[in-house]
């Protein structure tokens, strides 16, 4: 799941900068703005989901 | 009668052009037009303005004439100067050839090295204040600690000023700036001349990293990379030390070492070079025309967001404290030791902050330099309004103004507008750091009871969620007004934010943001998460309890007092 978390976030940066070549600035800023949304899902959502499973504070 | 009348004429347009000269304004060949300064102001003063008089034909300077300039002589000056009005003439001006005596080219050569030393002072004097807010660090840090690990936190906001500083002559400041030439400000860079760059999007260069000054070795040994690497040393250091906070009271002091080094070796000079070493990022303006390219002025999200999310990838890894979470995952609150220490280190990161801010500009002549005023008053501004916002949010929510929470806001204002610091205006900078101070109380909430990470000092929201705020409020707020030298990061013009009229701009400033979540968190992550397999990234539970300061380092931080555990790991001070 570490893994994943990880590679959902650098899938993220690969959508944000897959907007540079869009045409309307409008898309680019939407296009971006998914990928940071996916690529921050990847990190506080999946990976910190794999840390909290073996939480110190569960034991 | 006119022969007098020529020297007289040609001795004033020679101080006049001495005058602009030296003010760095003036081209090398200089022209007698404009009356003498005194009839100028007269004529302001003058409530009808007089008739012009004929003005005389230009007469161009000579050599001849920089000799007919005397300066004060020996006798006066050894009088003393109490006025100083004998000190700095003519005298001071160094001659490259006695025989010759003054020339025109020793007086434009001297204005060209005054420039460049105002800059290079200027830089290095900043650099200076910016050091020294790992004090301030160290202080905040420490005071936001339990007192059991109070020797042990100060070491790690001590040290991480060697190890980083080590591993970033080694290697990291050559992977950030070793392509970053030209720069004018500081005499054009040009040993700093070589970037490794790979075509991708649309087959446009993309700068990855730096390839000279690695030990600052060969050509790197020039006087302005030596004024760079110092100022951009100073930079690395506060994103490494920001890691510190987050994961104090468990870290092991051996994987901090190794961790500081891999951020200032690796981590931070690959982002530095992306944004501010003519990396990609920097030149997103001119590859793919968004605005002017990533732009951040001080470093939102070079220095504190990288800082930041390497603080997240820090604190996953090690884990909460122990008592930190209750077994149905509520937090307990952990207070800090020292409520004093916290607030005058916030004092003393806010004074070293008109070192990160202003001194950013790298100079204070030519190039648009003079707005160096407005970026200190811009930092002032946004850190005042970052503690006023957060105050009154926690007054308003919990019934008390906090102090811990008032040093964030403090510090969460100032790191919002270290990016935008140079393109925006008052009105813009009260509006950034009041979000950043409302922001990092909801922030801190968020990571503290929603994501379960520990975070002792607030550190991954202070920086890591307002430099991301910091780093987006340049493609809001930039007012287009900003000129240093023409262009930035290769664009002409001013940089403009959507609310100025230039939505694409925001676009880069979202790339970047994407970039320190997605790329910088995840290098940072791997290296720490290697590490943590290699030596261990965790003290054992006995030496957490204890406190660090005996098992890790030795010696108590406060032997003179018997400490007392209080409730869940927080202990109080009793005086012996």
């Amino acid at each position: 799941m570490r893994v994943l978390g990880l590679v959902i976030a650098v899938l993220g940066w690969l959508i944000a900068v897959s907007s540079v070549e869009l045409s309307s600035v409008g898309i680019q800023a939407l296009v971006a703005v998914i990928g940071l949304l996916v690529a921050l899902g990847g990190v506080l959502g999946v990976l910190n989901g794999a840390h909290l499973k073996n939480a110190i504070w569960k034991s | 009668m006119i022969a007098r009348f020529n020297k007289l004429r040609r001795t004033v347009s020679l101080l006049l052009a001495t005058a602009w000269l030296c003010a760095g304004m003036m081209p090398a060949v200089v022209w007698a037009t404009d009356p003498p300064p005194v009839q100028v102001a007269q004529a302001a003063a003058a409530p009808a303005p007089a008739p012009a008089a004929k003005t005389p034909p230009p007469v161009p300077i000579t050599d001849a004439d920089l000799k007919a300039v005397a300066g004060p002589k020996p006798d006066d000056l050894a009088k003393g100067d109490p006025g100083g009005t004998l000190t700095g003439t003519v005298n001071d001006i160094v001659v490259s050839d006695s025989k010759k005596g003054l020339t025109l080219a020793d007086l434009v050569n001297m204005v060209g090295q005054n420039r460049i030393a105002i800059n290079l002072v200027w830089t290095l004097v900043t650099g200076y204040l910016v050091m020294f807010m790992q004090a301030g660090f160290a202080a905040v840090e420490t005071g936001l600690c339990r007192a059991k690990n109070a020797n042990h936190t100060m070491m790690m906001n001590f040290m991480v000023y060697g190890f980083g500083l080590f591993a970033y002559w080694v290697m990291g400041f050559a992977l950030q700036q070793g392509g970053c030439a030209p720069n004018a400000n500081l005499g054009g860079l040009s040993p700093l001349n070589s970037e490794f760059a790979v075509n991708f999007i649309g087959g446009k260069p993309w700068g990855l990293f730096g390839q000279r000054g690695f030990f600052l070795s060969g050509a790197t040994y020039d006087v302005g990379v030596m004024v760079m690497f110092l100022f951009q040393m100073v930079f690395m250091d506060t994103a490494a030390t920001i890691v510190t906070g987050a994961a104090a009271e468990r870290w092991k002091f051996a994987a901090f070492a190794v961790s500081s080094m891999f951020l200032a070796a690796i981590t931070y000079p690959l982002y530095g070079n992306w944004a501010w070493g003519g990396g990609w990022l920097s030149q997103l303006g001119a590859n793919y025309h968004l605005g002017h390219g990533y732009c951040d002025f001080a470093g939102s999200g070079v220095v504190h967001a990288v800082g930041g999310v390497s603080a997240l990838a820090v604190s996953m890894i090690i884990g909460p404290r122990i008592g930190k979470y209750r077994r149905d995952g509520k937090p307990n609150p952990m207070p800090g030791h020292d409520i004093t220490m916290v607030l005058i280190g916030c004092f003393i990161l806010a004074f070293g902050w008109f070192g990160f801010n202003p001194g950013s500009t790298l100079g204070a002549s030519g190039s648009g330099n003079l707005r160096i005023g407005s970026i200190a008053v811009n930092t002032m501004l946004a850190g005042c309004t970052g503690s006023f916002a957060s105050v009154l949010y926690m007054w308003i929510r919990f019934g008390k103004p906090d102090a811990s929470m008032g040093g964030n806001g403090l510090l969460a204002g100032l790191v919002a507008i270290t990016a935008p610091s140079g393109f925006v205006n008052t009105v813009g900078a009260v509006i950034i750091g009041f979000a950043a101070g409302m922001l990092v109380c909801l922030s801190v909430e968020y990571v503290e009871r929603v994501l379960k990470v520990d975070d002792p000092v607030g550190a991954i929201s202070v920086h890591g969620t307002c430099g991301l705020w910091g780093v987006l409020s340049v493609g809001l707020f930039a007012d287009g007004t900003s000129n240093y030298g023409g262009s930035w990061n290769g664009v002409d013009g001013s940089v403009r934010g959507l609310f100025y009229g230039d939505p694409s701009q925001l676009v880069a400033q979202i790339i970047g943001c994407a970039t320190l979540v997605g790329i910088v968190f995840t290098i940072s992550y791997l290296g720490n998460w290697l590490i943590d397999g290699l030596v261990g990234q965790r003290v054992g539970a006995a030496s957490e309890l204890e406190g660090l300061d005996l098992p890790e380092m030795g010696a108590l931080g406060y032997p003179e007092f018997q400490l007392v555990t209080s409730g869940l790991g927080r202990s109080v001070e009793v005086a012996d």
